[in-house]
């Protein structure tokens, strides 16, 4: 399997606050294409910090993030824009769906940025909102959606561009335990028949008890990673 | 495209009441604004109606040194060419000619200078409306070898209708004019800028008096509408372009009510300011407000993919919107008012009406149907509009997607 993600020895500390915080300390990771990873800690464990380097919303203060052979660290504001709506996939904790817009339109607003042909979003549109359940629910707007629901647009719209890779951040932690099966069903789904890659940080155990690699964030290092067969 | 438009459209509508409120604060500064200035620039109109139609006309045709030295020797050979091509022109409505002079009137042993003004008593009658000015005897015909005089110079002479005046002057190139003429009519001008003493005669009978035969002063052009002064003009410029003629427009020859117009004019202007500027601000808290409820959004916005710009235009748009929204509304409810005022001009009554009356003007104020009344309160709503969104701007320049996704 090929190398999608290769973080070399990064470190992020925030200086905005009076004491200096370390938020990562050398942390190295590679991630192949395909996996379906759990990044798991405490809270202030550096998760959601990893997860944000990895998806070129933040940058290292020191090290290098390789993502598809780019090296994310080398890019400016604007390039980081283009390059997380080709090549990644985001699920946001609290949904963060375009209110104004209907879950098929969520779906699509990404092929529309790329400028994807009508028929070619209609399709795509058509498969992922089958592939999660929501053919039915395709012209409701988010306030019309129950929390797993949004989820399921949240995960459709991540996959609408075909991404390289998915990053979630806590995807289940607004959810209830039926809402949260449900929505790891579908990921997995999609991670052994499409062979997309999933990136999460949660604290969920369901979570990890069904991811097949977990990696154990303490401190801003990593303790453990444990490959499974779940 | 679409998209952004479709996305600024629906986000001013996320909270409906504060974008009725906002729509309706607009609206309301467009009806103010609009009805203000309409009945300001319907005052103005009016007022060169007034000025123009009690003497200059719209515009002149004149000998090309006439307004410079207004002397008989400055006048002009008029052709039934030059008649028939003006009135030709569009929106021309009458083509009014004058001989414009200056002679001593005398009855006995008493005289006293007074304006000579050889006119077409039926085209004149039909632009200065000089008949209903009359105050004793009759209306001037054509073929009349009689005089109109002023009460004034009535008064001075101690003459009246039915009386002789004898007229003493120096005609076209230095020849004698001198002339006795029957008054027929003595007419009630006593507060217009021509009250000292007017005399009017057929232009036949000027042309004799003053040895000018077929030569009039000017040609004065009556218009179907103001804003098609400049086309008219233009018009007759072009047609004289191999004559030594010169086309001069009211506001060439009334300089005095251009400077009154346009003081007026800035201090409605100021008023106009000062009430965007309080709505500016009503349109900023709502531009504000949009901006910081929604920074989380954008942060996310931008984490998937959209780039700055496109967000930079969907907010400009949906400032944009917001004002042309407002604007439509206040259009919709100001123009059929302006035109209800317009065909049911405010009339003055009492004192007022007499002071207007007296100097020759209709006593009453019609609004004014001119469309870029309203087009430039859309324009001035649409500069603000696009100036205020620059606040959204800055802060996506700004904006760095993990701080705005934290909060």
């Amino acid at each position: 399997m090929s190398l999608i993600i290769d973080v070399n020895n990064i470190e992020k500390t925030y200086t905005e606050t009076a004491v200096p915080v370390h938020a990562l300390r050398g942390v190295d990771l590679q991630i192949e294409a395909g996996e379906f990873t759990a990044i798991v800690g405490p809270s202030g464990s550096g998760k959601s910090t990893l997860l944000n380097i990895i998806g070129g919303l933040d940058v290292p203060s020191t090290g290098s993030v390789v993502v598809n052979g780019t090296d994310i660290s080398q890019l400016n504001a604007n390039q980081l824009i283009d390059f997380r709506q080709k090549n990644i996939g985001f699920v946001f904790q609290a949904y963060n769906l375009i209110p104004v817009l209907t879950a098929k339109e969520n779906v699509e607003f990404i092929m529309l940025l790329q400028g994807r042909s009508k028929s070619e979003r209609d399709a795509r549109v058509k498969e992922l909102l089958e592939e999660v359940g929501l053919m039915d629910k395709m012209d409701n707007r988010p306030t019309q959606l129950s929390g797993g629901q949004q989820q399921r647009v949240a995960v459709a719209r991540a996959l609408a561009s075909k991404p390289s890779f998915v990053l979630a951040d806590e995807p289940t932690a607004n959810l209830d335990s039926k809402s949260t099966a449900n929505l790891l069903d579908i990921m997995l789904k999609l991670n052994q028949e499409e062979g997309m890659t999933f990136v999460f940080s949660t604290h969920d155990q369901r979570v990890i008890d069904r991811a097949r690699r977990v990696l154990t964030l303490e401190d801003g290092k990593i303790v453990s990673d444990i490959k499974t067969k779940a | 495209m679409f998209l952004y438009f479709k996305l600024a459209w629906r986000n001013i509508w996320r909270n409906k009441r504060r974008t009725i409120l906002t729509l309706s604060m607009i609206s309301l500064a467009v009806l103010c604004a609009g009805l203000m200035r309409a009945m300001q620039e319907g005052a103005y109109e009016q007022m060169v109606k007034n000025a123009a139609g009690m003497y200059t006309g719209y515009a002149q045709i004149q000998a090309e040194k006439y307004w410079d030295e207004r002397s008989l020797n400055n006048s002009f050979e008029l052709t039934e060419e030059l008649i028939s091509n003006t009135q030709n022109i569009k929106s021309v409505e009458a083509a009014v000619p004058r001989i414009e002079s200056f002679a001593l009137g005398s009855a006995g042993t008493l005289t006293k200078g007074a304006v000579v003004l050889g006119i077409d008593p039926v085209k004149e009658n039909q632009m200065t409306k000089l008949s209903t000015k009359l105050s004793s005897g009759d209306y001037l015909k054509e073929t009349d070898d009689a005089v109109l005089i002023s009460d004034e110079l009535a008064e001075h002479l101690n003459i009246g209708a039915g009386d002789t005046l004898v007229l003493i002057s120096q005609g076209f190139r230095g020849v004698n004019a001198a002339g006795k003429y029957p008054v027929k009519g003595v007419l009630d001008i006593t507060s217009s800028a021509l009250s000292s003493g007017v005399v009017y005669m057929s232009i036949p009978n000027a042309q004799y008096l003053f040895g000018m035969p077929d030569r009039v002063t000017s040609l004065s052009l009556m218009i179907n509408k103001q804003e098609n002064l400049n086309q008219v003009v233009t018009d007759a410029r072009k047609n004289l372009s191999d004559k030594p003629l010169r086309v001069m427009d009211w506001p060439e020859m009334l300089p005095g009510l251009v400077q009154q117009i346009d003081l007026d004019r800035q201090g409605g202007k100021i008023f106009v300011y000062i009430l965007y500027m309080i709505i500016a601000f009503g349109i900023f808290g709502t531009i504000l407000m949009m901006t910081v409820e929604r920074r989380k959004e954008f942060g996310v916005l931008m984490g998937i993919g959209m780039n700055r710009w496109r967000m930079m235009l969907t907010t400009w748009l949906e400032s944009i919107f917001l004002g042309l929204s407002g604007i439509l509304i206040g259009v919709l409810i100001t123009y059929p008012l302006i035109y209800y005022f317009h065909v049911n001009p405010i009339t003055f009554t009492g004192e007022a009406a007499e002071l207007y009356e007296k100097f020759g003007m209709e006593p009453i104020i019609p609004t004014s149907t001119n469309i870029s009344v309203l087009l430039s309160q859309a324009t001035l709503i649409l500069a603000m509009c696009s100036l205020l969104s620059m606040y959204p701007i800055y802060v996506l320049r700004k904006l760095r997607p993990v701080d705005a996704m934290r909060g």
